[in-house]
């Protein structure tokens, strides 16, 4: 009887663990934690998780520089602690294993060639014609087609800090993306504004290294959103050296002070916001880099470096598993994820702002949530914007330049018309 | 009631234990090329019960795409550059295209389930390997192949029946995709010991697995009854002149790898987790050798090949197979040295070169050339099946549709009637025009290559398609990339005698490359090509053209208008009536004063 | 006033004065021409990819040493090689063997001979340059390499290409040429940066029109772009050396490697052997055709940066020759044109310019290219010929000290060029799309765009085009040179009280078209015959009679209609006089001729603006004028008869005997009879010839044509009454 009972208990605990073990999945630990945190009311002062969503903007070879200057923030967050399940990572072109690269599989930011910023475990959870307004509208507004996998998603909720940075060639109040299409400062703001009621975030920490980059944060008008650009308005930004060996400037100015301050942060120093902008003189930059503080009450001085940047310790069950959590248990998500778009449409319906998020680009997702209105309204005051200078000499025409050339054409080849067919009726 | 609760745990634990039944066997092939080139090849396959719920070595990702999607068969390639085939001879694994393929089929009774399939299928692949997929899963790119995955029984049948109602096929490929770290790690992490350990270990350095000429890492899923199959392959080419050679004059596979963590401490360990680990050299007359490790006796050949390299050094006709097996205990390594007798390599049975002709934006055609290996002759013809997809913006002319052997023309069915007949070369034609911008155009031709001719020629004319603005790609003015086409020849049969029952990696070598579907094929890809297509320009210069030429064309309407025009006349051609009227009178007035006058 | 009113009323009276105002537009459009200078803009590199002067260069000082040993080890090949061998073909057998050591893949094709091609065929340095080794050879043979990009998807290839082998180029350039590219593209197969294939084209320059092997260019594109085309191609020409071509020119089958679609190419050409001191860059394609101008901005800079003491498209002073450079040689005979131009509006600087201006315009307007690259052009890949040459006569500006450098030194010069250029063009994504080939040049660093360059133009067809609406709006009541004063003294008279409505609206003429249409093609018709005759017989005599024949053809049926027309016109007006209605005026048939015959100018030359601007602008220049003054009145100095022989007789010979002038070269040299030949050389792909033929004498044959309109009036009197005809309906409306 004893060696039975005996026996029944090792059964037992047998099957208990592989019972555990089947029902442990990281996707399911990952689905608990959100529902957990989810749950948990929202405000100001509960910060559970931390997401970053770092954009190169730019494609091409010779860009090399812009692609360098998002893998640094990339090696940076993932350094101090944010797991690749927590990060958005969008590379317009891939230049680490161009042929063009005299060092495969590696970028460099830094002629020393000291830190390969690619790394050996890099995520890139959206490349190359991915990369539009379109779709960095639907990461921040998580609106994307059925059975997008979690990989390409922007699971954030009402404790998360998130850090955004964008890089590549822009302008006044716009930022070009691959050269064809461009997204707007209201168009951001609008997405923030979104995710705010949404309860999709806690704090915003805004980053741009273009041209006139301050004003792509401009428009913003959401709490909570603390936002730096790598230059003020009519100035350029300018890149930081030249890398001889691999034939081109590899990291521009405010992006090699920022990671120059970030390797000497660790994950558990009190660094703060303010000590990384003090960084960043114009003297260094060439460029003015002032952060917009008045929709950010608790200020630069007393926010860490870490609140955005690094791990928060209740998130760090994530930061193993995170990997396995990627696009798993996809089976049902098609349902409730249209189910939640839908809703979207019926609460974003009623006021054009969220909708006009989309401005020219995002036209499916807008056009998804039946705000045609709203979003013409907003595409109409993109069109009257003229772009003014984009990062240092960059000299083809953007798509909003072909914009304008077309309706430039179009308008003058009217008037011609008109004018020859009345002077020939009237002209004698 | 205890026995019964014992029972239960009983069925439990036995259950547990049945389905965390799992293999995984692992195992590399060395192939030294002439140019001093090497070609490696590492080659993984797991296998499990489709059914378990719990895996213990095998992924579970892959294991849920399996589920999710009910895929029946499946493989995605990811390829940096070219496998050589004039230089290196054939591929010990058959080559992909650059860029991303995939095909799959589907145990699906109806094609709508078949595409939910292959949508759930490409969004799933495409976040597990941080591909761009999803790009295929529209429906300009994909399509259903029906004759160059069919077996090679002979038949050149060209309809569906041939496919089976559980077998529905789809393919899709993206010729621009960029092959990076972030398509390798995952790849990596679906074996048990990614790669920290194993055979997958020798793919630890990113740098020299992308800086290798040729790099192609494909995944195969493939359900098997109730029998859930992974089978992943790796093809490098690296080039040993630039790495240092060892004393005795060969490469070590680390340093030629670039994993050599220096000093003594080289080499591999098996992966725990693999129930079989084997390095094989091939080699003609060059030699290897091998540090640690225990040779096998395979059934390759008999005793004094598989020994002694010595006498295989001899037998420069066939290659000598050296095989090892490789411990989990010790560290492995093994030093090749090319011999001379590998300049002579095992040529296709032909070569497949695909050129875009002509030049300019309008018109424009491709011409596909089959070139026998020179000295090459086979005593029957070479059968060959052609596959090549378009875009839907290249609109292929099909009426020029000509083949060419040895540069005298030879005819084309234009029906399905006459295909076939009386013996001509084409001997099975298909062909699916495209559709604007819902469609490619597919492309599957079977012919027989005669003996006696040395080059065919498959050429047609296309006529390039205007884009709407909102279809070009941001680089348009790079041009646009055409899927590679893919040559499918018969298999090569007998494979000189061999029967390689273990390995499953051996009997992929030798010409039985590329399992294209499930017939031993070897499929020969010809890469993509870049089309120019007319794309919107507004830089100034061109801006002012258009000015003066719209102003120019305009003024010469309004000269005409002015010539052509009588303003404020309305009665003008009644007016010229009147004139002409008396003018008439007056000359016949005129002439009757003549007349008077004279007389 | 609404603008809409301003707007009609300018144009009225623009219209009315339109004698005035063509004459006015015409002289501006010459001041714009010789404005040029003052409008210039700084040339710059359009496209950020090229990634100029960013990277270091792998080509260094060993290679150099190198490319020396290739350099005499080819030498020693050519000279040691059998007697009837020649000494290109030992070159291509020696260079054969140097890419099999390489171990790099090299094809050769052996392409057939057009009919004119091999007439160039003989060499001055060749062992076999009698005539009947030209017969025998009936085909050329082209080499080319390729160095695989070992991590490239081969989509996208470069070209470097040598010609060898080219009329008058000495043994040392040829081997120069064969040992730079040797070790540039050794040097460039091995680099980690190779994104991109590269092509080597050693091109058989023997043959072919022109200095360039155009012929062999050609014929490796041909085989690029259409594979086993260029056998089919040959099969209708030489149809007598059939036999020869049988064993010597391959079958269409032979191996031909590619690197993918062609992007940019550039020729380089070492006609001094290995000195490296000069490089003038030349775009000039086939009838004006240029590549875009970064294909000429960067290799200027890249070769100033590989040490070059002097770098440009005017950096040659022979190769224009509008640019007389710092000394005179070469210069043009109406080089104190300039000077005077330059003298009144801004100093020799500007007549410098003005002097490179012309030069450019002129090569241009021939049409006919300045290098291979041309070939290149005609298959839309952007091609650039870049010609290596000693400092010998040229002014180096503040270098002089860097003279003489060759050798060793010269081949790093060159190497570290040729890398560049091909790396540059590596790093390039996308092809050069921006539409940058609408250019003149006024320096090596400086330009004029088409936004600029096309104003005078403009403004010489408007001149045209004014007469051209107020002849065919208001007639000649006010229009032709005879009868202005008159228009000018009743518009004058009447002009206070019935305004600008009234003049035009009454005298609302009536064209005959059919006739003046008809009349129009018939010159043109003659001309293109005359283009035929010169195309099948290249006879001076022959054409000058062919052209003459047309033109009395066409003024005979002139002469014909319009005296039919007389007896019609009997009495056509008197029908005035009775009721008080204001009737058509008949408009007189020379004026309508001249309305048609401007507008098909205007129509054909304002057309030609934009596939060869200088081309278009020499025909215009001229030509308007002749045509503007044209007039059937009897009034002036001269007689009609005596107007319409200097049109056709005078003023070509004036033109051609200018632009010989102007060209530097003697009239009796440039006969029509060599201009046919060279026409037929060139494949009939010039266009000055057609342009001449076509366009420019038909003009001058209805010039000529409307000149004789006044005879018949001056015979039968009946322009008198012309005259008076804007009298007399006007009279009518005073009472």
């Amino acid at each position: 009887m004893r060696t039975w009972s005996a026996l029944a208990l090792v059964l037992a605990l047998v099957a208990r663990a592989t019972g555990d073990a089947a029902a442990d999945t990281p996707a399911r630990r990952a689905e608990a934690f959100f529902q957990s945190s989810s749950s948990s009311p929202a405000g100001g002062s509960n910060h559970t998780s931390n997401w970053a969503v770092l954009v190169d903007a730019s494609r091409y070879w010779f860009n090399y520089r812009h692609i360098a200057n998002t893998l640094s923030l990339y090696r940076t967050v993932k350094r101090l602690g944010i797991p690749d399940s927590n990060i958005i990572l969008m590379l317009a072109d891939d230049v680490s294993c161009s042929p063009r690269n005299s060092f495969p599989a590696s970028v460099f930011g830094n002629a020393n060639h000291l830190a390969n910023l690619y790394g050996d475990n890099i995520e890139v959870d959206y490349r190359g014609y991915e990369v539009t307004p379109e779709n960095l509208l639907r990461v921040l507004t998580d609106r994307h087609a059925p059975g997008t996998p979690r990989s390409k998603r922007l699971l954030t909720d009402a404790g998360s800090n998130l850090f955004l940075y964008i890089t590549g060639h822009g302008g006044d109040e716009f930022m070009k993306f691959q050269d064809q299409t461009e997204i707007m400062s209201k168009d951001i703001a609008d997405a923030l504004e979104q995710m705010r009621e949404k309860r999709r975030y806690n704090e915003v920490l805004f980053i741009a290294e273009t041209c006139q980059a301050a004003t792509l944060a401009a428009r913003f008008y959401s709490p909570g959103v603390l936002a730096i650009g790598s230059s003020e308005k009519g100035e350029n930004s300018y890149s930081h050296h030249l890398d001889r060996s691999i034939g081109l400037s590899v990291i521009d100015r405010f992006t090699y002070w920022t990671l120059e301050f970030m390797e000497s942060v660790t994950p558990h120093a009190g660094a703060t916001l303010a000590q990384w902008f003090s960084q960043l003189t114009n003297h260094r930059l060439h460029s003015t880099a002032k952060p917009r503080l008045e929709l950010f009450p608790r200020g630069a001085h007393d926010a860490r470096v870490t609140d955005f940047l690094g791990h928060v310790s209740k998130a760090a069950p994530m930061a193993g598993g995170g990997y396995e959590g990627l696009s798993s248990s996809r089976g049902g998500r098609v349902r409730t994820e249209s189910a939640d778009a839908g809703d979207d449409a019926a609460t974003r319906g009623g006021d054009g702002r969220g909708d006009g998020t989309g401005g020219g680009a995002a036209a499916a997702a807008a056009g998804k949530s039946g705000g045609e209105g709203a979003r013409l309204k907003v595409g109409d005051e993109d069109a009257g914007r003229v772009p003014k200078a984009v990062d240092g000499g960059w000299a083809t025409p953007g798509a909003r330049a072909r914009g304008e050339g077309v309706a430039f054409a179009a308008v003058s080849c009217a008037a011609l018309v008109g004018a020859a067919a009345w002077v020939s009726a009237k002209a004698y | 009631m205890l026995i019964a609760f014992l029972l239960v745990v009983l069925a439990a634990s036995v259950g547990a234990a049945r389905e965390s039944r799992e293999t995984f066997q692992e195992e590399a092939l060395v192939r030294p090329l002439p140019d001093g080139r090497i070609a490696f090849v590492a080659h993984f396959r797991q296998e499990t019960s489709l059914v378990a719920r719990h895996h213990e070595t095998f992924p579970k990702a892959i294991a849920q795409i399996a589920r999710a999607t009910g895929v029946a068969d499946a493989e995605l390639s990811f390829t940096q550059g070219r496998w050589m085939y004039r230089r290196w001879g054939r591929p010990p694994v058959g080559a992909k295209p650059i860029g991303a393929e995939l095909w799959a089929a589907f145990a699906a009774e109806s094609d709508e389930v078949a595409d939910e399939g292959w949508a759930n299928l490409t969004a799933m692949f495409g976040g597990q390997f941080c591909a761009s997929l999803s790009a295929l899963r529209d429906e300009q790119v994909v399509v259903e192949p029906a004759l160059v995955f069919r077996p090679w029984d002979g038949s050149a049948r060209v309809d569906r029946d041939g496919i089976s109602s559980d077998n529905r096929r789809r393919h899709g490929s993206l010729p621009a995709e960029a092959v990076c770290t972030e398509n390798l790690t995952p790849w990596l992490k679906l074996l048990p010991c990614r790669d920290r350990a194993g055979i997958a270990a020798l793919l630890g350095s990113r740098s020299s697995v992308f800086g290798a000429e040729y790099v192609s890492f494909t995944a195969r899923v493939r359900v098997r009854g109730d029998a859930l199959e992974l089978t992943q392959s790796a093809t490098l080419v690296v080039d040993a002149n630039k790495i240092a050679r060892e004393p005795e004059g060969g490469h070590r596979l680390t340093s030629l790898l670039g994993v050599d963590r220096g000093g003594g401490a080289n080499g591999i360990r098996a992966c725990a987790a693999a129930t079989s680990t084997a390095v094989h050299v091939q080699t003609k007359g060059g030699t290897a050798f091998a540090f640690g490790g225990r040779k096998v006796h395979t059934a390759v050949a008999d005793e004094g090949r598989r020994v002694d390299t010595a006498v295989a050094a001899d037998e420069a006709s066939r290659p000598a197979w050296l095989s090892w097996d490789v411990s989990a205990a010790e560290d492995f390594d093994v030093a090749v040295r090319p011999g001379g007798g590998d300049e002579g390599t095992v040529a296709p049975e032909l070569y497949a070169e695909r050129v875009v002709t002509g030049s300019g934006y309008h018109r424009g055609g491709i011409s596909i050339e089959l070139r026998r290996p020179e000295g090459s002759k086979s005593a029957s013809g070479t059968r060959a099946r052609l596959f090549q997809t378009l875009p839907w913006y290249v609109r292929v002319f099909i009426h020029t549709l000509a083949v060419e052997m040895d540069g005298v023309p030879v005819p084309v069915p234009t029906s399905g009637a006459d295909v076939g007949a009386n013996g001509g070369a084409v001997e099975a034609l298909r062909w699916v025009p495209g559709v604007d911008r819902r469609r490619p155009s597919t492309m599957e031709l079977q012919v027989l290559m005669p003996a006696s001719a040395s080059v065919a020629r498959v050429s047609f004319k296309f006529e390039k398609a205007f884009l709407r603005i909102s279809e070009f790609p941001p680089d348009a003015n790079r041009g646009f990339d055409l899927p590679a086409a893919l040559l499918s020849l018969p298999p090569v049969s007998p494979r000189d005698g061999h029967e390689f029952g273990e390995s499953r990696l051996l009997d992929l070598v030798e010409g039985v490359a590329s399992e294209v579907g499930d017939t031993h094929s070897e499929g020969v890809y010809m890469q993509g090509a870049l089309l120019t297509l007319p794309t919107p320009d507004f830089s100034m210069p061109f801006n002012v053209t258009t000015m003066v030429c719209t102003l120019m064309s305009l003024l010469a309407g309004a000269l005409l208008t002015t010539l052509t025009r009588r303003p404020g006349w309305e009665g003008f051609g009644k007016l010229k009536a009147e004139q002409r009227k008396r003018l008439k009178s007056l000359e016949k007035e005129a002439r009757k004063a003549r007349a008077g006058k004279s007389e | 006033m609404r603008p809409r009113d301003a707007i009609v009323a300018g144009l009225r009276r623009v219209i009315r004065h339109h004698v005035a105002a063509s004459t006015a537009l015409y002289l501006l459009g010459v001041l714009a021409a010789a404005l040029y200078p003052a409008l210039a803009r700084r040339t710059f590199v359009d496209e950020n990819a090229f990634l100029v002067a960013q990277t270091t260069v792998g080509f260094d000082r060993r290679d150099a040493r190198d490319a020396s040993e290739h350099y005499r080890a080819a030498i020693d090949a050519a000279r040691t090689s059998p007697g009837d061998v020649h000494r290109s073909d030992a070159l291509r057998g020696w260079l054969e063997d140097e890419l099999d050591a390489l171990g790099m893949e090299r094809y050769r094709q052996a392409f057939a001979l057009d009919r004119h091609s091999w007439t160039r065929g003989d060499d001055d340095w060749g062992r076999r340059s009698d005539a009947s080794s030209i017969d025998n050879a009936t085909h050329g043979v082209n080499v080319h390499a390729v160095a695989r990009a070992a991590r490239g998807n081969g989509r996208e290839g470069i070209v470097l290409a040598t010609p060898i082998g080219a009329p008058g180029a000495t043994l040392e350039a040829d081997a120069a040429a064969l040992a730079l590219g040797l070790v540039v593209m050794r040097t460039i197969a091995s680099a980690p940066w190779l994104a991109k294939d590269v092509a080597w084209l050693v091109a058989d320059a023997r043959w072919g029109p022109g200095d360039h092997g155009i012929a062999a260019t050609d014929a490796w594109l041909r085989e690029y772009h259409d594979p086993g085309s260029s056998t089919h191609h040959s099969a209708g020409h030489l149809t007598q050396h059939r036999r020869h071509r049988a064993q010597l020119s391959p079958s269409p089958l032979a191996l031909f490697g590619r690197v993918g679609a062609l992007q940019q190419a550039y020729v380089l050409e070492l006609p001094e052997g290995a000195v490296a001191d000069v490089a003038s860059i030349n775009v000039v394609g086939f009838n004006g055709a240029l590549p875009n101008q970064d294909l000429l901005n960067v290799p200027v800079q890249l070769a100033k940066l590989a040490g070059f003491p002097r770098a440009g498209i005017f950096a040659d002073s022979s190769r224009f020759s509008g640019t007389g450079g710092g000394d005179g040689d070469g210069g043009v005979k109406g080089g104190d044109l300039f000077d005077a131009v330059g003298a009144v509006v801004g100093g020799a600087p500007f007549a410098a310019d003005l002097r490179r201006v012309a030069g450019f315009a002129l090569a241009l307007a021939r049409g006919t290219p300045a290098g291979s690259h041309a070939s290149f052009k005609s298959y839309a890949v952007d091609a650039v010929t870049v010609r290596m040459s000693g400092s010998r006569g040229v002014p180096t500006g503040g270098a002089h000290r860097r003279d003489g450098v060759s050798g060793e030194d010269a081949f790093l010069r060159l190497g570290t060029f040729a890398e560049s250029a091909v790396r540059c063009s590596n790093n390039l994504l996308e092809t050069l799309h921006h539409s940058m080939f609408y250019y003149v040049m006024v320096d090596d660093d400086r330009f004029l765009s088409i936004a600029e360059y096309v104003a005078p133009q403009g403004l010489m067809l408007a001149s045209s085009l004014v007469t051209a609406i107020a002849l065919a709006v208001i007639g000649t009541s006010t229009g032709g040179v005879a009868s202005v004063f008159v228009a000018e003294k009743t518009r004058g008279k009447n002009g206070g009280k019935n305004g600008g409505k009234a003049t035009p609206a009454a005298t609302a003429p009536a064209h005959d078209w059919s006739s003046a249409l008809a009349l129009a093609l018939l010159a043109h018709v003659a001309g293109w015959c005359v283009l035929l005759v010169a195309t099948r017989t290249a006879s001076t005599a022959a054409q000058l009679a062919a052209a003459y024949a047309g033109a009395l053809a066409t003024a005979a049926a002139a002469l014909a209609t319009w005296s039919n027309n007389v007896d019609g016109d009997e009495g056509s007006f008197d029908g005035d006089e009775g009721d008080g209605r204001v009737g058509a005026r008949r408009e007189p048939p020379w004026a309508t001729l001249k309305v048609v015959a401007l507008s098909v100018q205007v129509a054909s030359l304002g057309a030609l603006t934009f596939f060869n601007f200088a081309l278009a602008v020499a025909v215009t220049a001229p030509l308007a004028p002749l045509q503007l003054w044209a007039h059937g009145g009897v009034g002036g100095a001269i007689k009609p008869w005596l107007r319409a022989a200097l049109t056709l007789v005078a003023a070509p010979v004036l033109l051609v005997a200018t632009s010989c002038a102007a060209l530097g070269t003697d009239a009796r040299a440039c006969s029509l009879g060599d201009a046919a030949a060279a026409h037929v050389a060139w494949g009939e792909r010039v266009h000055v010839l057609p342009l001449a033929w076509c366009v420019a004498w038909p003009g001058l044959v209805l010039a000529a044509c409307v000149h004789l309109g006044g005879v018949r009036g001056w015979r039968r009197g009946a322009s008198t009454r012309e005259e008076e005809a804007p009298g007399g309906p006007e009279g009518k409306k005073r009472r």
